[in-house]
């Protein structure tokens, strides 16, 4: 593996087994988390960002199951390790930030405690080194009076804190890559930028990878340097932000943009939906899955489901008929 | 905290003053009087009227409640009628056995019903899980009293491991009572384990969706720490709340199987008493029943505060 690639990603699928059929959450992913980056996982909801990232972790819940697929890390397999050697290397190397904070927290146990028992795992013994160590991982998330604060329960909190609070249990396991599913969409517009910022500035200060998953585009275009647009469980277009900003290839892209509201369009054009559904995933999906609802469709995009090709570098889609330099 | 105590021990008051006129007025209405009982069929009209003018049974309703009422307020519980004893006396001697099993009941509930729904939850839907609710159903489905001779027939006559029925006391022999502890308390807790596995299971299944056990495994916690740290605490409390309720079921259950084990407990004491129509009697350990269903209540709150720390300091803060 090259040097500067963190987490690498080989057709990964996951499924779930419900009572209504199988549902292809994760349909064959591959893609490479560069050491240091902020790597954006942009979509629709329901289209397997958070089940990649589950099943990355290993942590998909029931009736869902990693089918096939390599998450290599440090050189291993992690689907191929056993349990406790899994939880070595995840427990010191990766960590999430979780979108409902309330419910990533447990209610039972102190915020303090929470964030302890990952120093105690990590095999320090000292209780006054993991005090001082929990009141400083607070205090780096600007936590106010983290002394004072770590003592209390998580519905004593409010929503902002609770999701720093968050940010530091995940710190805390000092990770090498964190997923930030979704971290501000429970928050308030206002606190939102500071919690991102409050990530990013972190990110460098500890030199992490962050993969940022969100549904917002926008927020992906300012804080990530490098995007993989997910639909149907497959990715469908990855590239350098400003590029794909510059250049979206894929109809549907080009979609996800056309539906962003912009302060600059002085209210004349409104934002464009796009029309149909996400596919219904219980389907085995043959033909490109965005054709149903792609304007430019042809025969064979029913025919055939395209591949990952590169149009340059670091600029690869999945298209038939991709849209050059952009037809924004 | 102390004050909320207190408040809930007040509430004992209204509670026995209704319990005490309901008691009072079902027990006169069931046909039958104690004199009568006492002297047999061919007992003449004088003694039995002269007998009654003795207890106060000539008396109209009201005022036969307000002596036995304001005799109570003075801590006067009366005597029985059949025995001459003092009902508190009685009451106090017996009261401890009850509470005994029950606790010994629940507490092996307890023990059976929570790793079997742990475990339960932990594996769902596999062989385990279906055959620990195939087993839960089963029992769930059984009248605890035939389930009491079951045992007995098995243990005591066939295989003449425990006795019988009866009673020694722990300060005699405590092996004795051990063995004579023993198939009431599996009785006991037979009635209702299974229910709280049930619960338990479903309990924790619930928890086990919930996004901080991703990340108590996130963070490298090992299977049981996740289970019986993380998610057990969590889980607890239906569990408490489902105690709390049955207690008054149970209590109702216990009677039973005291009477089926001549286990000589409150339970097998107001049988006799009412068969005899012992009116002090009866009244005295139904008022006591009240007692301990209302101070169980509270007990069941205070093991919320020790669960549920929303609970805890939402008091402290007030």
């Amino acid at each position: 593996m090259e040097q500067n690639i963190c987490l690498r990603v080989n057709n990964l699928q996951t499924s779930f087994y419900t009572d209504r059929g199988v549902i292809h959450s994760v349909r064959g992913v591959s893609f490479d988390v560069r050491k240091g980056e902020m790597l954006g996982i942009v979509g629709e909801s329901g289209c397997g960002k958070s089940v990649t990232a589950f099943s990355i972790l290993n942590q998909v819940k029931h009736p869902g199951k990693i089918d096939s697929g390599e998450v290599i890390f440090h050189g291993k397999d992690l689907l191929k390790l056993s349990e406790s050697e899994m939880r070595k290397l995840r427990g010191s190397s990766m960590s999430m930030i979780f979108q409902e904070p309330l419910t990533a927290l447990n209610p039972s146990f102190s915020i303090g405690w929470q964030i302890a028992e990952a120093y105690r795992i990590q095999g320090e013994k000292d209780k006054a080194v993991i005090r001082e160590r929990t009141i400083d991982i607070l205090r780096r998330v600007k936590l106010p009076e983290p002394e004072l604060r770590m003592k209390e329960y998580p519905y004593q909190f409010s929503g902002g804190m609770r999701q720093r609070a968050l940010i530091a249990l995940a710190l805390a396991c000092k990770p090498e890559l964190v997923f930030a599913d979704e971290p501000t969409t429970a928050l308030d517009v206002t606190v939102q930028a500071e919690i991102l910022d409050l990530i990013e500035s972190l990110q460098a200060e500890m030199n992490m990878s962050v993969v940022l998953i969100s549904h917002n585009l926008n927020l992906i275009g300012e804080r990530c340097g490098r995007v993989l647009v997910f639909y149907a469980g497959k990715i469908i277009e990855e590239a350098e932000t400003a590029e794909l900003f510059k250049h979206p290839a894929h109809p549907y892209t080009v979609g996800l943009f056309g539906s962003l509201l912009s302060i600059h369009q002085d209210g004349k054009a409104d934002p464009k939906t796009m029309p149909g559904e996400v596919p219904n995933m219980l389907d085995d999906i043959r033909s490109c899955s965005f054709a149903p609802r792609c304007p430019y469709a042809e025969t064979r995009c029913f025919e055939r489901e395209p591949e990952l090709v590169p149009v340059g570098p670091g600029h690869y889609y999945s298209c038939h008929r991709p849209l050059k330099g952009g037809a924004k | 905290m102390l004050k909320y105590i207190v408040r809930r021990l007040l509430l004992i008051i209204p509670i026995v003053l209704i319990v005490s006129i309901l008691v009072f007025l079902v027990i006169k209405m069931i046909p039958g009087d104690p004199i009568t009982i006492m002297f047999g069929k061919n007992a003449n009209a004088e003694q039995i009227a002269y007998v009654k003018t003795l207890y106060g049974l000539d008396k109209p309703l009201t005022e036969q409640y307000f002596t036995w009422a304001g005799n109570l307020l003075r801590g006067d519980w009366g005597s029985s009628i059949q025995s001459g004893e003092p009902v508190f006396q009685m009451i106090m001697e017996r009261m401890p056995r009850t509470i005994a099993l029950c606790f010994c009941g629940i507490l092996v509930a307890l023990v059976i019903s929570i790793p079997t729904g742990v475990a339960c939850a932990r594996r769902h839907n596999s062989m385990l899980d279906l055959s620990l609710t195939i087993m839960n159903l089963t029992f769930i489905s059984i009248p605890g009293f035939w389930l009491g001779m079951i045992f007995m027939l098995i243990f005591s006559v066939k295989l003449r491991l425990l006795p019988t029925s009866g009673y020694v006391s722990a300060q005699e022999s405590l092996t004795g009572w051990m063995q004579c502890m023993i198939l009431p308390t599996i009785t006991t807790a037979a009635t209702f384990f299974a229910s709280l596995s049930r619960l338990m299971r479903s309990s924790m299944l619930e928890v086990l969706q919930q996004d901080y056990i991703s990340l108590a495994r996130i963070k490298g916690n090992t299977n049981g720490r996740v289970y019986y740290i993380h998610a057990l605490r969590n889980s607890l409390i239906p569990l408490v709340t489902n105690i709390g309720l049955t207690m008054g079921y149970l209590m109702g259950g216990v009677v039973v199987i005291e009477k089926v084990f001549a286990y000589p407990g409150l339970g097998l004491l107001l049988i006799n008493s009412i068969t005899q129509r012992d009116y002090p009697l009866i009244q005295g350990i139904l008022l006591i029943f009240a007692i301990i269903i209302v101070v169980i209540n509270l007990l069941t709150d205070l093991a919320y505060m020790l669960i549920d720390p929303k609970i805890r300091f939402g008091y402290k803060k007030t």
